[in-house]
């Protein structure tokens, strides 16, 4: 199975897993040959999705950048949290250029 | 201006519909993307009477906006400039949609890069998704060689961030609060999830030294490189009947490793 090259929504990753689930295989090899960029959310819903089939999955072709969007996926990270902000600005209608 | 100022002018044209019971669009002579988006789904939900802008190309650039049968991707790869692309309600034609985006821009060549411009796009396209129950959509990325900045703009009018929030339960005091807890990388859906937004804010704010403006509901926020972001409550008169996410990077913008940002 050939992935397209920008792996983005999470619904592709369920897409791909329902199709994955349909083949009469057990073990799937999962060629990421022309993959160049993969979002956050696809890579988690890809290993969740594949952390809950009963087929073998087996990754080829797999770029050093594909790999590390994986490896974050993976690990549950501290979060960069905005902790500071500036006190709430409401707007006045009345004042509306118009 | 300022993306804020951008928004405050679609306030004013729908302040004065309300006032005059017709949106007199005459004099306009150029639109912006956090302008024209909300006031496209103004046009499309309540249909006003309309004065539509003198100038032809702004005239044909809104009608294009407004109507989405007129969107053919055929027409506009001929074109100069771009429009705004409307997301389809199913998510299965969606990828065909942001391919499209993509190779329009290059692949984010001058947007600080393929991995960098895609992951921006596809995870807030993601967002809207996932969480927006939206029935109209929208997704601008528009560079403005000369001003030196480029706009990418995202607009939906679903449910709000506050909207989703109390959908699942989760408290905030208003709008302005739940975008600062999505932006914190609050999740309605489990704790290993909330990265797409918090990832973004970061790369373009530090990465990138871009500005966003973040429009949902009654709240807003602004966040800029080097400042702490400003939160806003918007009241009626200023509210959004929905969500916009409006970017502004330098253009062009070197290549940014988005794993800076990413792991954080």
């Amino acid at each position: 199975m050939i992935l397209s090259q920008d792996l983005t929504l999470r619904h592709n990753a369920n897409v791909l897993f329902d199709k994955i689930e349909s083949l009469p295989e057990d073990c799937i090899t999962i060629d990421f040959v022309n993959v160049r960029t993969m979002t956050r959310s696809f890579a988690q819903e890809y290993l969740f999705r594949k952390s809950k089939t009963p087929k073998s999955i087996i990754e080829e072709n797999v770029s050093r950048n594909i790999r590390r969007m994986f490896d974050v996926a993976d690990t549950v990270s501290e979060r960069t949290r905005f902790l500071e902000t500036e006190k709430v600005i409401t707007f006045d209608i009345e004042q509306m250029v118009e | 201006m300022s993306l804020m100022s951008d928004y405050k002018k679609f306030c004013s044209y729908r302040l004065d519909l309300r006032k005059k019971t017709i949106l007199n669009l005459s004099r306009v002579t150029f639109f912006c993307p956090t302008t024209v988006l909300p006031l496209a789904a103004l046009i499309k939900e309540e249909k006003p009477k309309l004065i539509p802008p003198t100038n032809s190309a702004v005239r044909a650039y809104l009608e294009t906006v407004t109507d989405s049968s007129r969107f053919d991707k055929k027409v506009w790869n001929t074109r100069s400039y771009l429009p705004c692309v409307p997301l389809p309600n199913q998510k299965d034609k969606a990828e065909d949609i942001l391919q499209w985006i993509y190779e329009k821009h290059d692949r984010g060549k001058k947007c600080g890069g393929e991995n960098a411009f895609i992951y921006l796009i596809g995870e807030l396209v993601d967002n809207i998704y996932e969480h927006s129950e939206f029935n109209r959509a929208w997704v601008v990325a528009q560079a403005y060689t000369n001003a030196g900045h480029m706009d990418i703009c995202f607009f939906d009018n679903g449910i709000t961030i506050n909207g989703c929030f109390e959908k699942h339960g989760i408290k905030s005091n208003g709008g302005h609060d739940a975008i600062k807890q999505a932006v914190n990388g609050k999740s309605t859906k489990s704790e290993d999830r909330g990265y797409g937004l918090s990832s973004n804010m970061n790369m373009v704010t530090k990465g990138m030294n871009g500005q966003i403006l973040i429009i949902s509901g009654d709240g807003g926020m602004e966040i800029n490189p080097e400042q702490n972001p400003q939160p806003y409550h918007l009241p009626k008169g200023y509210e959004l009947l929905g969500t916009m996410i409006s970017v502004r990077i330098p253009y062009p913008a070197s290549v940014v490793n988005i794993f800076d940002y990413v792991e954080q």
